[in-house]
């Protein structure tokens, strides 16, 4: 469950409906680690004076404001605060009006408005309400230290908040490069290419189904990661293993086992059980009295080296063919 | 602007089938100044050897177009390149749900090898599996990598070790340089074995090492430090990895070969031996290769069993 990022209550005129926000995103984007190339040791980030590269702590930096070239006006953390829209805790609605009056231009980033505890009923009823008067209400809040402008609407049973951009955030056509859109003008095309055109769109019209579009970029980077994962070009850093096992008793049942048979040999070769066998005979034990021998050695603790494989029943292969 | 080669192209005939040539005098390994055709004249030098190893395996190809020095063009391609010419086999593999069925180049020959080369497929990364049989390796593998300011003496000690755990078993061992930092200790099965018995297996050897001698070994990838010690990576006993093939070149600085040694090497080297009378770049592994033949036979011909160490059956439940 996603936590709440924000909890306040939506205000107009006498209705007071306390609510909580939830991000209606969860960002697909693959993130990346910034890695040292020679070792692929994790890189951290410090800042530093640019004066004499010594490193700056986060309580020793203030904000500067560039007015003229290297000409600052410093505020401290405490004249920001003081500045801080303080109507923190209401979303105010301002207006009611048609979604289809809103340009998609103005919508930011969305979210879901849920109901605080023991607001489940004016909640219920507010969406009910909107949903009603098929209007979006233009709400004023105040998120992260900044103002923002929002849009509320009902979408099923629950209300959505979309942050909206301000009128003078958004640029006019003719701020872009007035040159480009205006040899675009509407000049009379011919009727021949405009029925043609229409018939193209036409033809592709189509209901809205969001779940057709995929993020490919996305999808071939994962693949890409994957591959790359796979072909074990992974810079020290953990991959899946094949399968949860019971690995622990297994080593310990190695150990067991390997204990057991170097005793064996010790015993038959009349040398010391440490000593490693430099040349090992090329032999594999099969038979399947040999295999029930080594896992009654395997599985009592207490039974005796003599216990182990005999050396009897090893059968040599061949070394090489 | 300073006058650029020429590109030098040339069409061979190699055991009856025509092959193109490209960009022969493109410099794959900048620090060397090693060439394609270099690159090719080594795995022709070689094919004799390194083709008994790769036949009938899927092959991974780590190509390096614009070489060693721009790794940011290389890539892994387990999809046998669609502009193949028509007498390159491949073998149809399902990989996952995403991939799906996927067509893997299977190197059988000399002229498929030289192609490969031509692609500027630096490192060959063979399956431990047969297309036949993907669920059996044939071998279980080994890859001792050295963290720094460890290096291959180190890693000839826990090679060393390795050899003698299994040895106890009577299984015998084959090592060889990785080509990079490390080395690698096959060995062979060629019964029947499948992964959920030798990853197992390799994880517990792996952990025992580990255990043994914490201040040397380390058994997990995670980002454990790993300064000074052998990271034994027993993960490659896995179907979807692969493990650098015998006699591949490497994508290092220097165009070095994956090299079988013999153990009496991997001895001298752990007593403290010259570790550089072990690397082996592109003139010398040729020296070798055809004064040493192939050392790595026996990982294709000896059948040998794990032990039962009486947990395996119920490991994998």
């Amino acid at each position: 469950m996603a936590r709440a990022i924000w909890s306040g209550s939506i205000s107009f005129g006498l209705l007071n409906v306390p609510v909580r926000l939830y991000s209606a995103v969860s960002k697909q984007t693959v993130r990346f680690r910034e890695l040292r190339e020679s070792d692929g040791s994790r890189v951290k980030h410090k800042r530093v004076a640019e004066s004499d590269g010594k490193e700056v702590p986060y309580e020793k930096i203030v904000k500067g404001y560039e007015y003229a070239p290297d000409q600052y006006v410093v505020l401290s953390r405490d004249e920001l605060a003081d500045l801080e829209p303080q109507r923190s805790r209401a979303i105010e609605i301002q207006d009611f009006v048609d979604l289809d009056d809103i340009d998609p231009i103005y919508f930011e980033q969305p979210y879901f408005l849920g109901p605080d505890k023991g607001a489940e009923r004016a909640y219920a009823l507010l969406v009910q309400a909107m949903k009603d008067a098929r209007k979006v209400a233009i709400a004023r809040f105040v998120l992260r230290n900044k103002e923002h402008l929002a849009a509320i609407r009902p979408m099923e049973d629950v209300l959505t908040l979309t942050t909206m951009r301000f009128a003078d955030e958004v640029s006019s056509p003719e701020d872009v490069d007035g040159e480009v859109f205006e040899e675009a003008k509407p000049k009379k095309p011919e009727k021949r290419e405009l029925d043609m055109a229409k018939q193209l769109i036409e033809s592709l019209t189509s209901d809205f189904e969001p779940e057709k579009y995929h993020d490919e970029y996305r999808e071939e980077l994962l693949d890409l990661l994957e591959r790359k994962a796979e072909g074990k070009e992974v810079v020290s850093a953990p991959t899946e293993e094949p399968k949860p096992t019971k690995a622990p008793d297994l080593m310990a049942a190695l150990e067991e086992s390997l204990a057991a048979v170097r005793g064996e040999e010790a015993e038959t070769d009349g040398k010391a059980a440490a000593k490693p066998a430099s040349k090992p005979k090329s032999t594999a034990k099969s038979s399947s009295k040999s295999k029930a021998a080594s896992k009654s050695s395997s599985r009592s603790k207490s039974s005796s080296s003599s216990n182990g494989r005999k050396s009897g029943s090893r059968k040599k292969t061949k070394a090489k063919a | 602007m300073p006058a650029k080669a020429k590109k030098r192209n040339q069409e061979v005939t190699v055991g009856n089938r025509r092959l193109k040539l490209t960009n022969l005098d493109k410099i794959l390994y900048p620090k060397t100044k090693t060439t394609k055709a270099q690159v090719i004249d080594y795995y022709a030098r070689v094919a004799d050897l390194i083709l008994p190893h790769l036949k009938g395996r899927p092959l991974t190809l780590r190509r390096f177009p614009e070489g060693v020095g721009n790794t940011g063009a290389s890539f892994f391609e387990k999809n046998c390149p669609k502009h193949r010419p028509d007498w390159v086999k491949t073998t149809p593999i399902y990989v996952d749900r995403r991939a799906g069925e996927i067509d893997f180049c299977l190197c059988e020959n000399r002229a498929t090898l030289v192609w490969m080369a031509q692609l500027a497929a630096l490192e060959l990364h063979p399956s431990l599996s047969k297309a036949t049989r993907m669920e059996q390796p044939s071998f279980l593998v080994f890859d001792l990598d050295p963290g720094a300011p460890a290096g291959l003496r180190e890693c000839s000690k826990v090679a060393l070790r390795v050899r003698d755990l299994f040895g106890a078993f009577g299984i015998e061992g084959f090592p060889k340089v990785s080509g990079g930092k490390g080395m690698q200790v096959y060995f062979p099965l060629n019964t029947k074995v499948t992964y959920e018995q030798t990853g197992p297996f390799a994880k517990a050897v792996a952990q025992l090492l580990e255990q043994q001698t914490p201040k040397d070994v380390v058994s997990k990838m995670a980002k454990v430090d790993r300064r000074g010690k052998i990271f034994v990576d027993w993960s490659q006993n896995h179907q979807k990895k692969t493990t650098i093939g015998v006699y591949s070149l490497r994508a290092r600085e220097k165009p070095t070969a994956s090299i079988p040694i013999h153990w009496r090497e991997v001895e001298r080297t752990a007593r403290g031996g010259d570790p550089e009378k072990i690397r082996f770049e592109i003139p010398d592994a040729i020296k070798r290769i055809e004064k040493e033949g192939d050392l790595f036979e026996p990982v294709l011909k000896l059948k040998q069993k794990l032990p039962d160490v009486g947990e395996l059956d119920d490991a994998d439940r």
